[in-house]
C-alpha cells in the first residue's frame, strides 16, 4: 500500500474536492478554473519539495503521477466546457482559456519528464549534444 | 564546472512558467517554446523534438531548482 506522506495528502484531498465539485457542477465555470490553478499551484510546490528537492521515494514518484493524472483530466474536462470560441477572452479572474490550456500542456511535460521512457543516460546524451556542456559539471546561481 | 548561458535562459523560463501566475501562462509558455524551438533548429542532432528536449532538461533543471530554493532561503535568513 502506498504511503500518503504530508503534501501529497493535503494536495490530493483538495484535488479530489474539487473532482467532485467540477462533475456535480456545483459552481461557475470561472470559480472551477480559480479552484484548478489553486491546486495546480499546491502541486508544483509538493513537486518541488518531494521530487527536486529531496531524493524522490517511489511513494512520493506514485502520487505524484496519480494526482498530476487526475489534474490533467480535469483541466481537459474544463477545457471541453470553456467553448473554445472564448479563445481570446478573458474571465473574471483575468485567466483566459489560452492560459488554462498552456498549463495543462505544462502538466503533459511533467507527465513525460518524470514518468516517461527517457532513461537519465539520454537526457545527458541530449544536453552534451545540444548544449555542448556536460551535464554534471553545470554549476548554477549567482555564486557559481 | 561550467556554465552555458542558453540553457539557463530556458531554464529560468521554465522556472518562470511553473511559478508565474495563472492569467500569464499562455505568454510564458510561449516564451519558453520559442527558447526551446530555436534550440532545436540550430541543433545538429537530427530528428530532435521540442518535447523531447523539453523532457531531457529534466535533471539539470532539478539541480537548477534546488539552487534557487537554496539561494532564497538564504536572502529571506539574512532579511530576518
Amino acid at each position: 500500500m502506498m504511503t500518503l506522506t504530508p503534501p501529497w495528502q493535503a494536495v490530493a484531498s483538495i484535488v479530489e474536492h474539487n473532482t467532485r465539485d467540477l462533475i456535480a457542477g456545483r459552481f461557475t465555470l470561472g470559480s472551477e478554473v480559480a479552484s484548478w490553478f489553486k491546486s495546480l499551484t499546491l502541486f508544483r510546490e509538493a513537486e518541488a519539495d518531494r521530487l527536486m528537492e529531496n531524493e524522490p521515494t517511489p511513494d512520493d514518484l506514485a502520487w505524484h503521477r496519480a494526482i498530476l493524472a487526475t489534474l490533467q483530466a480535469d483541466g481537459e474536462r474544463l477545457l471541453l466546457e470553456w467553448a473554445e470560441a472564448d479563445d481570446g477572452s478573458r474571465n473574471a479572474d483575468r485567466i483566459s482559456r489560452a492560459d488554462l490550456e498552456a498549463a495543462v500542456r505544462g502538466l503533459g511535460s511533467a507527465q513525460t519528464a518524470w514518468h516517461g521512457e527517457m532513461t537519465a543516460e539520454q537526457r545527458k546524451a541530449i544536453i552534451r549534444e545540444v548544449f555542448q556542456v556536460e551535464p554534471d559539471d553545470l554549476k548554477f546561481g549567482s555564486a557559481a | 564546472m561550467s556554465r552555458c548561458p542558453k540553457l539557463e535562459a530556458i531554464l529560468a523560463a521554465k522556472h518562470r512558467l511553473e511559478n508565474g501566475a495563472p492569467e500569464e501562462q499562455a505568454k510564458l509558455r510561449a516564451e519558453l517554446e520559442e527558447l526551446l524551438k530555436n534550440v532545436v533548429t540550430g541543433s545538429r542532432s537530427s530528428g530532435l523534438t521540442v518535447r523531447q528536449l523539453e523532457d531531457s532538461l529534466r535533471d539539470v533543471y532539478r539541480e537548477f531548482v534546488r539552487v534557487k530554493r537554496r539561494e532564497e532561503r538564504e536572502k529571506l535568513s539574512r532579511i530576518r
